[in-house]
């Protein structure tokens, strides 16, 4: 019923998509927003104490520049918060918030110390127009212990360039200060255990008014003034060392060329506060289109060749041609692992080492066959290949890429064919396999949300090598030494109705410094068209070794997958060396198998979803719904949540997993190109309902990126 | 845990993982995160190369056979000499020694690769003849660069081409009579701008300071040989 809840909220902000989707790019690819290169053009609002547009602690109808990425960290009085914000859609902004509530004596707190998690949602219903204002309506704290629970309706308008009155009705915290009338009875809040959305709290009780002022001075400077409907009453009975003695407070913010935010303010009559926001937009990169070198361009055929066919009976010259080939495309970080030649056909399988974007790869591949292939040859096959298994097949006509290579790059895309890999991939030349690679690199781990240390870290030193025996199979493993950090001071508590299968995380942490984190084979098939395989077995993860075994069903240009995924495990020793113990905890025997099924759907406007529907590793079963906004230079940013049949009290704190999901390209962040990503999970709370094993290799990240239609999203990087 | 020692802690823990974050590996690909404060540090710094001299133009034009083209990438104040690398129709491809390289038909400047920000494609068909011919007129000029989100950015324009009247050409080994024609783009998508080229007797853009899009600003370059 909960998750329900989180489905109604998805395909509400779904529906919200469809209704406010803009403008098709180039390439078919619908888009939310135009493009953008570095900054967004929109004015960014101020943002609040609470790291959501607003005045300084009060809600405004504003909305960030769509897909704005924001962190901000304040403080007042006793009480700190930092927020993460992401504008959802031109008009959903959510948010996820970290606070700090100092001298409290609230059950939980450790010193005095009282930590909350809480998730905001606002929606914009009306945007201004000449007469009409900004109209939004605000969920906060909806889904957490309900500390900073309130709803609110909210309007913005300018009335003088730069001047823009906000004025608005708040229930819960926002209703709590001369309140002018009640909708109901207010259900009181749930502090303790949290996360569930209560509709039955939401716009019931107390109401009154807010409302305030903000004035951009500048391009810079803005001031603002607002009167406050929270009474602040928890932070006055319950906790010591802050007076309320206002509703009024007034504040002023510079803002940076980039949207960044500094702001200082007198809170409440009582209080200097201070916040700073930064504000990233992943539609923008510090150097769009990549500072990376040039391709080499097109060589035209000369005409009197084209009737050439001297080289097909003369091995040393097709030698020639492939060394050549493989040398030129390895300066440019694609490895050539197979090549075949017909008489008007040649095929070459590579590997992309260095490209985000698949077009990329496959764009300068083809330039350099336009250079180093015979004349007679008039049609490319281009097969990517992920872990030595080709997951598509880039059918290009040589004519077509001399005639548009000073074309827009939708030219070349509608003349080309991206078809299935099955009876297209060449074999790899004999002297490819065996692959050995090895790494030494320090490890950074953290794990946030204990109330005893919000924030653990460890680090240290992680040696990870494999060795590609053969295309698609691969021995693979990972050690790591711990050099220092907290995570193993973290208390481990045997609170739990279901097999310890995550909350057990402490004893691992805490029972040796060096460990094997994974030590696989692993086998990566294409069992036939539009399919594809893994077998995993070994060391999966730190805390389980077994078999998982996988199948994926993803036609080359289809948005939708389908997989199914089956694992045999058994927990390791808690030194996380080569034992395995019983699957029996103290809280119950986790099952041997586990295990679901998956569809993958690419829902466009940059939205993607995967459903999961399976048993999980407490042998709970049930679905996870993950929706993720992503963006065709590698960001991501999404949230899951998972309801099994686990009841929220068996589950405990939380009520049920959920989280957040960001993955940040390293290649927007550098310039220069890389696959490389950093991927960040925050998880409220980690319980053991609802757990999933953590196995590399999954496959539909593996292929998805070479097919069809994360092709078509990153097309114009064909000709860079 | 108290504060303070937590707070110790992590220090250590910081300064512990920035030393160690110079990994090494076997891969080829391999990218060390400390590249990330390496760029921002050249940001910070805003060190452009030093300009070319004239002792190494001179040196490059007595040393390299065939043309030369003088190119300065406008807001960075980066310059290089460019030779041509290959011909596919009108379009030549010109590249500098550090890998960047810019498209010329018939000398007017029409992509750009590893600039950053780069024109990605341009249309113009319509606009080119009217400068080669350094005749009055109107035209259409579509240029496209990709977006943050690598998306295409489509500015329309609409140019109006002005000759400016006789100009004396001298660049490098150049040194003859040619036409300066200045273009004013103006469009509802792009920002609007103005560039100036020099065209020779035979409908060959000498020069031009060239409007390149709003990383770029304006791409200068000469012919020398």
């Amino acid at each position: 019923m909960r998750a329900r809840g989180i489905m109604q909220t998805t395909a509400m902000a779904l529906v919200v998509c469809s209704i406010s989707a803009g403008t098709a790019s180039a390439q078919g690819q619908e888009q939310l927003s135009p493009p953008l290169l570095q900054y967004p053009q929109e004015r960014v609002p101020s943002f609040n104490a609470y790291g959501l547009p607003g005045l300084v602690d009060m809600p405004t109808a504003e909305m960030a520049p769509d897909a704005s990425f924001g962190a901000t960290v304040s403080h007042f009085g006793t009480t700190t918060r930092a927020t993460l914000s992401f504008q959802v859609l031109p008009r959903v902004i959510g948010s996820f918030r970290y606070s700090l509530l100092e001298n409290s004596n609230l059950p939980g707190n450790r010193d005095g110390d009282y930590y909350d998690r809480s998730f905001d949602l606002r929606f914009q219903l009306l945007k201004e127009g000449t007469y009409l204002p900004d109209l939004s309506v605000g969920l906060q704290d909806f889904i957490g212990t309900g500390l900073y629970g309130a709803e609110y309706v909210v309007a913005t308008k300018e009335i003088f360039p730069g001047v823009r009155v906000t004025g608005g009705v708040g229930w819960g915290r926002l209703g709590s200060y001369q309140s002018f009338g009640s909708t109901g009875t207010r259900p009181s809040n749930d502090v303790g255990r949290g996360g569930t959305a209560d509709y039955e709290r939401f716009f019931r009780g107390d109401a009154a008014a807010f409302g305030g002022l903000s004035w951009d001075m500048t391009d810079n400077l803005r001031m603002k003034v607002e009167y406050s409907s929270d009474d602040y009453e928890l932070e006055t009975t319950r906790a010591t060392g802050f007076d309320r003695k206002s509703p009024w407070s007034v504040g002023g913010d510079y803002v940076f060329r980039n949207g960044n935010q500094l702001s200082l303010y007198y809170a409440y009559g009582s209080e200097i506060g201070a916040q700073f926001t930064v504000l990233t937009n992943p539609r923008t990169a510090p150097v769009p289109g990549g500072n990376e070198t040039a391709p080499v361009p097109v060589s035209p055929r000369r005409a009197d060749q084209a009737a050439d066919l001297g080289w097909t009976t003369q091995p040393a010259r097709q030698m020639q041609v492939r060394e050549a080939l493989g040398e030129a495309l390895d300066d440019q970080g694609i490895t050539l692992e197979g090549l075949s030649l017909e008489a008007d056909r040649a095929t070459a399988r590579i590997i992309n080492r260095r490209y985000n974007a698949a077009p990329q790869a496959i764009g300068r591949t083809a330039r350099l066959m336009s250079r180093a292939l015979p004349d007679s040859i008039s049609e490319f096959v281009i097969v990517p290949t992920t872990g030595g298994v080709p997951s598509s097949a880039v059918v290009i006509r040589r004519g077509d890429l001399e005639r548009l290579e000073f074309d827009a790059a939708d030219a070349i895309y509608d003349r080309v064919a991206v078809v299935d890999a099955i009876g297209r991939t060449p074999p790899v030349f004999a002297d490819q396999y065996p692959k050995f690679n090895w790494s030494l690199a320090p490890y950074f781990r953290y794990s946030a949300f204990d109330p005893d240390d919000p924030l653990r870290t460890d680090y240290g030193a992680r040696l990870s090598a494999s060795l590609e025996i053969a295309p698609g199979l691969e021995l693979a493993g990972a050690v790591s030494q711990r050099l220092g950090g907290t995570i193993d001071e973290a208390t481990y508590s045997a609170d739990t109705q279901l097999p310890a299968v995550r909350t057990a995380a402490p004893l691992y942490a805490r029972e040796s410094d060096t460990s094997l984190d994974r030590l696989t084979l692993a086998h990566y098939g294409r069992p036939g068209k539009d399919l594809y395989s893994r077998v995993t077995a070994g060391y999966l993860e730190r805390m389980y070794a077994g078999v998982s075994g996988e199948l994926l069903w993803k036609p080359v240009d289809s948005r939708l997958g389908l997989g199914a995924e089956l694992n045999y495990v058994r927990r390791r020793d808690f030194d996380q060396g080569f034992g395995i113990q019983s699957n029996m905890t103290p809280s119950g025997e986790i099952p041997e198998f586990n295990g679901h099924v998956s569809a993958y759907y690419d829902l466009g406007y940059g939205f993607h979803t995967q459903l999961d529907v399976g048993s999980y590793l407490a042998g709970d079963v049930g679905a996870t719904l993950s929706v993720n906004r992503e963006f065709a230079n590698g960001w991501r940013v999404g949230a899951y949540a998972t309801k099994t049949d686990v009841s929220a009290d068996e589950f405990g704190e939380g009520s049920f997993d959920k989280g957040i999901r960001i993955s940040i390209p390293l290649n927007w962040a550098l310039g220069s190109p890389s696959r490389r990503a950093e991927n960040i999970t925050i998880s409220p709370i980690t319980r053991d309902g609802g757990a999933k094993l953590g196995v590399g290799g999954r496959l539909y990240g593996r292929v998805r990126s070479d097919h069809q239609p994360e092709m078509a999203k990153t097309w114009g990087r064909f000709w860079r | 845990m108290r504060p303070t020692k937590t707070l110790r802690r992590r220090a250590i823990a910081a300064l512990a993982a920035a030393g160690l974050l110079a990994a090494c590996s076997t891969e080829k690909e391999s990218v060390n995160a400390l590249d990330v404060f390496g760029e921002l540090r050249a940001k910070l710094s805003n060190a452009n190369p030093p300009p070319l001299s004239e002792a190494q133009i001179r040196q490059s034009l007595a040393t390299v056979p065939g043309p030369i083209r003088f190119l300065e990438v406008g807001n960075r104040g980066g310059q290089a000499l460019i030779a041509p690398i290959g011909q596919n129709g009108d379009y030549v491809t010109w590249a500098s020694a550090g890998g960047q390289n810019v498209v010329f038909r018939n000398g007017f400047a029409v992509q750009s690769r590893g600039l950053g920000g780069d024109l990605m494609s341009s249309d113009e068909d319509a606009l080119l003849p009217l400068i080669r011919a350094r005749q009055q007129g109107t035209a259409p000029y579509v240029m496209r660069f990709l977006s943050g989100d690598n998306d295409t950015i489509v500015y329309n324009y609409t140019c109006n081409v002005l000759p400016r009247g006789a100009t004396d050409y001298v660049a490098g080994e150049i040194n003859g009579n040619a036409t300066a024609v200045e273009v004013h783009c103006v469009s509802e998508t792009g920002p609007d701008h103005v560039s100036r080229y020099v065209v020779s007797s035979d409908g060959y853009v000498l020069s031009g300071e060239q409007w390149f899009g709003q990383l770029t600003e304006t791409l200068t370059y000469r012919t020398l040989r």
